[in-house]
């Protein structure tokens, strides 16, 4: 990243946005610093598609800057509000690839063949991305908050607007059609990796 | 290994790719919409001063206005009651009829010229 970003403040989210709703740009650094990689990130898990995720990303943030002034400590945790409104908007872009029809839209695949024909050995973790993608949008959203973000059920609760049991039914679903979609890969065991290191 | 823990070892595996950062143009657009949205800072205007406050300010504030007023009353107290045994004070009398004898018999002008030759 080319530009410098504050990532080390200790202040916390809120007095971050208060700061900034008080006109310190700087706050809005720190609290891009913090938040903009993960908001990225998950854009870029939910919809595959790089150029959509940094649209989905920036969206995020501006919703983030406007709400700044009204937000209110102690309300609700900065990341959790952050990924709702991330997820929000990327099911919005997937719906709307849905409607106008567009061709290969990841989720509508449902081709495990395909993603099976895309299997070539350092390509693996693209096959998994590819797989997770076909997932319905809910399953996807748990699946990837709860693997990838590594937030707890109760949190991908909230983000989804939902109870934890219906967490959990998302979850156990995604994993088994996971499991068909990808039960052609061998997960890496430690041996293969130590030949892999071996090798090189 | 059943479903589950092969699926969360291939999930395991998957997060172990090196993080997508977010481009230097994307954080770039973040912070130029953080310009532009950022509520300006509220100018606080200066307090506006209540219509006694702007009388007695000058003349030294409420104790400066007690001062001022206890003054008045004395004095016209004194003029009304005391005037008699003002002109007894010996000499009293003197002094004010040389103050009238300047304002009587001179223009303001002489009364000045007078005062400003008196040093």
């Amino acid at each position: 990243m080319g530009m410098a970003l504050d990532t080390q403040s200790a202040e916390s989210d809120a007095s971050l946005l208060a700061a900034f709703a008080r006109g310190d740009q700087s706050a809005a650094r720190a609290l891009t610093g913090r938040h903009l990689p993960r908001v990225f990130a998950h854009a870029c898990r939910l919809l595959q598609d790089h150029g959509e995720a940094e649209d989905v990303a920036q969206e995020a943030m501006v919703k983030l800057w406007k709400i700044a002034p009204s937000w209110r400590a102690g309300e609700a945790q900065l990341s959790t509000w952050l990924y709702r409104v991330t997820a929000n908007a990327a099911t919005d872009r997937l719906r709307k690839r849905r409607t106008v029809g567009l061709e290969a839209a990841p989720e509508q695949a449902d081709n495990a063949p395909s993603v099976e024909a895309g299997l070539i050995a350092d390509d693996r973790q693209r096959t998994i991305h590819a797989a997770v993608a076909t997932l319905p949008e809910r399953q996807r959203n748990a699946l990837v908050l709860r693997h990838f973000e590594e937030l707890s059920n109760p949190d991908i609760a909230l983000v989804l607007g939902t109870s934890v049991e219906a967490v959990e039914s998302l979850l156990g679903r995604a994993r088994r059609s996971l499991a068909d979609k990808l039960s052609h890969l061998r997960p890496v065991s430690r041996r293969d990796k130590q030949k892999k290191g071996a090798r090189t | 290994m059943n479903s589950k823990g092969h699926i969360e070892a291939l999930l395991r595996e998957a997060r172990g790719a090196p993080a997508m950062m977010p481009s230097s143009g994307l954080v770039a657009r973040v912070l130029a919409d953080a310009a532009e949205i950022v509520p300006a800072p509220a100018r606080v205007p200066p307090p506006k001063r209540a219509f006694w406050a702007r009388i007695l300010v000058p003349i030294g504030g409420p104790v400066g206005a007690l001062a001022l007023a206890a003054c008045a009353a004395i004095g016209v107290f004194m003029g009304a009651d005391y005037a008699d045994e003002m002109l007894s004070i010996p000499g009293f009398e003197s002094v004010l009829a040389g103050l009238t004898d300047y304002t009587d018999s001179t223009t303001p002008f002489d009364t000045l010229t007078l005062l400003m030759t008196e040093g």
